[in-house]
């Protein structure tokens, strides 16, 4: 390579290590090394009191719902109609229901069931997404307007159509009914992805690289991925809060984990004749959702300060519809019947 | 100096800004006057306090900020005042152009709608009347078509026709000081002499007064009565601009002056200052400059030194200012 | 413009063809209408073939589409075989009824939310700043049902001095009364609204920083404009072009059909009309329904993009 080359180059991968970091840089003072951008993340994530929080409240849940039920006597299913319908005691920290069953463990097993679902869903859903949306963006033109119809196709038709089709032909074991969620939600992903990649194209260090000679793949690994990793992170991590309500839901209508099964959203359902009487019972296991979901959202707020602490709304300055509708879609539910 | 009282007086103006853990003193100690109908050129890279300078003196600046010193702009007391009192001022008294044009103006709104704002905001027009000024006002900056272009939005304009138009909008009540913040950096070269000349005659048309701020000492050459230098918060030297061209007793601006390049000369390398500014946060002892110093002594790294008075308004912050001698190098100016 | 609306329509309207066609099959392969009928033949074999031929079951499943979308470009979008009407008469009174919570609950929560972001950009990192966050973000983690149960809890069973529970089974049975209509629409608009409204504000909320951040905003203030002018007039015209867009969206969901809200509140919308239809394999219905909800989400979409270039000068559709 001739000496031009070789600059545009190390510019180019200066320039990567540098550009996400330079606000900080700017704070920290001039006159001190450069940290690196992974430390500088971990640091400001380190600030952020509510992704603490929610981490401890996220280690204490899981703690509670996968290590406390071995205190407990019972299993999820154990039945003692004698003991039915009884108050929180020590024997039964949420008490029992109308046959008998242990709610703790019924919750714990709830939770565990909920929280596997929503983890296992997020995995695929941003794996099918992220590689969907980054070679949409990527390669643009028929394949994008492919992937991008594929994307408005899933958003038309209702969650819960879908769903239902699925979950009466594929049967409704909790692995298949995660495929199916993951398979509504990679939408959200691919669309995050597709707008982080394509405002990339536009940056210089992309030209700068092709400039100096590398390959698409080169690009892609050393250059486009690394970036896409801190706005996919946060999307992931919200993903799975996402998940968790979706399944819940589905659960409470019937349509989700079957019996002898139980998910949070069944828990509800199964108390939810006795509301009048008992509105705790109903509440514990809502709460919960609730809890989980809110220690993943202040998870997912820390890490989104902490690997993108500049951009917070996306579109507003550049005005692209899609990458506004990014955001948008992120909020309300699908339509067709999902909150 | 000339016997008139200033338009403008700034002594020992400090601004430090309070962030969560700590704090960034951006401006420090500054002391200057402006008189009626001068240039005054405000030189410094980014950082070093020029911009926040600017900022103070409009009291524009952002929440958590603490300024002391005294402000004294036309004999009113400029940090003292009401919120709405100096409303009252701004836009209309005292200016400001700033650096980017694109996002500086409202991208909602028509020029000429942002411009009528600023005349009916300071005087009872109906917005009838406002609008023609608002077109002559277009017209007098040199924008073509004028009646066109005022219903036209930003966006649709070029860069160096959206500059005319933001110098437009602060002359819009004959302020009498233009504060004008890097008014050409984020513009192509060829359109920048263009904009400095709008802002020369404007000048000349209402006799306003020009603080101009700028890292391009080429600018400050054609256009500036007197020159003040800053580095990392501090004025490093002040005085008319042949005292600093010519006649420059500071480290700093000497090395400013070396790096500007030659057009005439063949240049191997260019004379950058090696080094990079200190950190505002925690802010060295002794003179800001010593780690980057050609001249640098001892006492250079111990004690910050004094604004030495050389002569008549020439000032230079250094301990060796007397000791640097004056060479004559009248090969034009840079 | 138009060539913008008539290319996004050209190219969505297949979309939403497609998406119908594999509802029609995805119901189709999975169901089977004729199931309770096996047992009872040869004794109702007049049934039998009467519900072959309502449903085209002769025809190969994935041909059968094609005569439904024959006859509702002929206008008839056929019989719901669980409520016993015409699917357009359905679609008429559950959508009015799902209407009757949508807009309301659409409206207060774009006002509020405005109105909250506007408070907390502007006193940002204030107590009534973290408040509101910390509310949204508690809104923004409840699952709808788990909401609804609490609304109706609280406010349907605690306080029955306030408000009762309308079971709707036979249409309005409070008539003409406005009055009693507030009443019977307060608590699914009030628990729809808090979902929005938590998910709006905090977007508002950073749309309105960002704007606030602009320099466009200090030219404004130096210009000697107060405080007020600056954040309502400059301010908030630009930070509300995304909001916009968004709140088009979410019309969309709402006009969709809050399929949990309303069963819970027992409200006959389009929300249970759907759940019932997919249960019971009724084709008809459940393809109506996503006929026009889909439309819907079509037609809101064309619009959040349409809205933005209206309202952004520097984008012009076409």
């Amino acid at each position: 390579m001739s000496e031009t080359e070789i600059r545009a180059h190390d510019i180019a991968e200066v320039r990567d290590d540098l550009t996400p970091a330079f606000s900080a840089i700017e704070m920290e003072g001039l006159d001190e090394t450069p940290k690196s951008f992974g430390r500088l993340a971990w640091e400001r994530f380190r600030h952020h009191k509510l992704a603490l929080a929610g981490v401890v409240g996220l280690i204490l849940i899981i703690g509670l719902f996968f290590i406390a039920p071995q205190f407990s006597d019972y299993t999820f299913d154990e039945r003692n109609v004698r003991d039915r319908l009884l108050g929180p005691s020590w024997d039964h920290p949420f008490g029992t229901d109308e046959i008998g069953r242990d709610l703790f463990v019924r919750t714990a097993q709830g939770g565990r069931y909920s929280i596997r679902i929503g983890l296992l869903a997020a995995i695929v859903a941003t794996a099918v997404g992220t590689v969907l949306g980054a070679v949409a963006a990527y390669f643009g033109q028929a394949i994008d307007v492919v992937i991008s119809q594929l994307v408005n196709l899933v958003l038309i038709v209702p969650a819960l159509l879908i769903l239902a089709v699925f979950a009466l032909y594929f049967g409704r074991d909790a692995n298949r009914l995660a495929l199916v969620l993951a398979l509504l939600l990679w939408t959200r992903i691919a669309r995050v992805v597709r707008g982080v990649v394509l405002s990339l194209k536009e940056q210089e260090f992309i030209m700068a690289a092709r400039a100096a000679g590398a390959s698409h793949g080169r690009i892609v690994f050393k250059h486009v991925l690394p970036n896409v990793v801190g706005a996919v992170v946060v999307e992931v991590t919200l993903l799975v809060g996402t998940v968790i309500v979706l399944e819940s839901t589905l659960s409470f209508l019937g349509l989700g984990v079957q019996p002898p099964n139980a998910s949070l959203g069944t828990l509800v359902a199964d108390a939810k004749g006795s509301i009048d009487s008992d509105p705790i019972r109903v509440l514990t296991p809502g709460i919960f959702i609730v809890l989980i979901v809110l220690c993943i959202n202040f998870v997912g707020d820390g890490l989104r300060d902490a690997l993108d602490p500049r951009s917070k709304v996306e579109g507003s300055k550049a005005p692209k519809s899609k990458a506004v509708k990014g955001v948008a879609v992120g909020s309300a539910e699908t339509p067709g019947g999902d909150e | 100096m000339s016997g008139a009282a200033p338009l403008l007086r700034a002594e020992d103006l400090s601004v430090t800004f309070h962030a969560k853990d700590s704090q960034v003193r951006a401006v420090t100690d500054v002391s200057f006057e402006i008189s009626p109908g001068e240039v005054l050129a405000v030189v410094g890279e980014s950082g070093s306090g020029k911009s926040v300078t600017a900022l103070a003196l409009m009291r524009l600046h952002p929440r958590n900020t603490e300024i002391t010193g005294d402000v004294e702009f036309d004999g009113m007391d400029v940090l003292a005042m009401s919120e709405s009192e100096m409303r009252a001022i701004r836009g209309r008294d005292i200016a400001m152009i700033f650096q980017d044009p694109m996002t500086a103006m409202n991208p909602v709104f028509t020029v000429g709608d942002q411009i009528v704002e600023a005349i009916r905001l300071h005087n009872a027009v109906s917005s009838k009347e406002a609008w023609t000024r608002a077109v002559d006002l277009l017209q007098l900056v040199g924008v073509p078509e004028p009646q066109q272009r005022a219903a036209q939005y930003p966006h649709e304009y070029s860069g160096g026709m959206r500059q005319r138009a933001m110098i437009a909008m602060a002359i819009s009540n004959d302020p009498k000081l233009l504060i004008a913040d890097e008014p050409t950096t984020a513009l192509d070269v060829t359109v920048q002499a263009q904009v400095m000349e709008v802002l020369h005659d404007v000048k000349e048309a209402t006799g306003s007064a020009i603080m101009l701020i700028t890292h391009d000492l080429g600018l400050v050459a054609g256009s500036a009565d007197r020159v003040q230098v800053m580095y990392a918060s501090r004025l490093m030297e002040t005085g008319s601009i042949d005292d600093i061209f010519y006649r420059s007793q500071n480290p700093y601006t000497k090395a400013l002056l070396e790096s500007i390049p030659d057009l005439e000369e063949d240049q191997e390398t260019l004379a950058a200052i090696p080094g990079n500014p200190p950190s505002l946060t925690r802010p060295p002892r002794g003179c800001a400059f010593g780690p980057r110093c050609s001249m640098a002594i001892e006492r250079c790294v111990e004690k910050q030194p004094e604004l030495l008075t050389l002569g008549g308004t020439h000032a230079s912050r250094c301990h060796r200012a007397s000791e640097i001698e004056v060479e004559v190098e009248l090969e034009g100016a840079s | 413009m138009i060539a913008y609306v008539t290319r996004r329509l050209l190219a969505t309207i297949p979309l939403l063809l497609l998406a119908l066609y594999l509802v029609h099959v995805g119901v189709s392969l999975t169901t089977d209408p004729l199931a309770e009928f096996y047992l009872c033949l040869p004794r109702c074999q007049e049934g039998f073939d009467q519900i072959e031929e309502i449903y085209n079951l002769d025809v190969n499943v994935w041909i059968r589409p094609f005569y439904w979308f024959q006859d509702v470009l002929a206008g008839d979008l056929g019989d719901s075989a669980t409520i016993g009407e015409p699917v357009s008469d359905v679609l008429r009174t559950r959508g009015w009824n799902t209407a009757m919570i949508a807009f309301p609950a659409f409206l207060v929560s774009a006002i509020l939310a405005l109105l909250l972001s506007v408070y907390s950009a502007r006193h940002q990192y204030s107590f009534g700043d973290y408040f509101f966050t910390g509310l949204a973000f508690i809104g923004l983690a409840f699952p709808s049902f788990v909401l609804a149960l609490i609304i109706q809890n609280i406010f349907g069973v605690q306080l029955e001095n306030w408000f009762g529970i309308k079971p709707f089974n036979t249409g309005r049975k409070t008539g003409e009364n406005f009055f009693e209509l507030l009443r019977d629409i307060a608590l699914p608009v009030m628990s729809l609204s808090i979902l929005f409204i938590s998910a709006d504000s905090r977007f508002g909320r950073a749309s309105m920083l960002e704007t606030l951040n602009q320099d466009y905003i200090r030219t404004a203030r130096a210009k000697g404009l107060d405080e007020r002018k600056v954040v309502w007039k400059h301010a908030l015209r630009n930070a509300l072009i995304p909001l916009v867009t968004l709140w088009a969206l979410n019309f969309s969901a709402l006009m969709g059909g809050s399929v949990v809200t309303e069963s819970i509140f027992s409200w006959p919308g389009l929300g249970p009309a759907f759940i019932r239809g997919l249960t019971s394999a009724d084709l008809n219905l459940v393809l109506g329904i996503v006929l026009l909800t889909g439309t819907i989400t079509v037609v809101f979409n064309l619009v959040a993009d349409v809205m933005y270039g209206v309202l952004d000068p520097r984008i012009r559709l076409g």
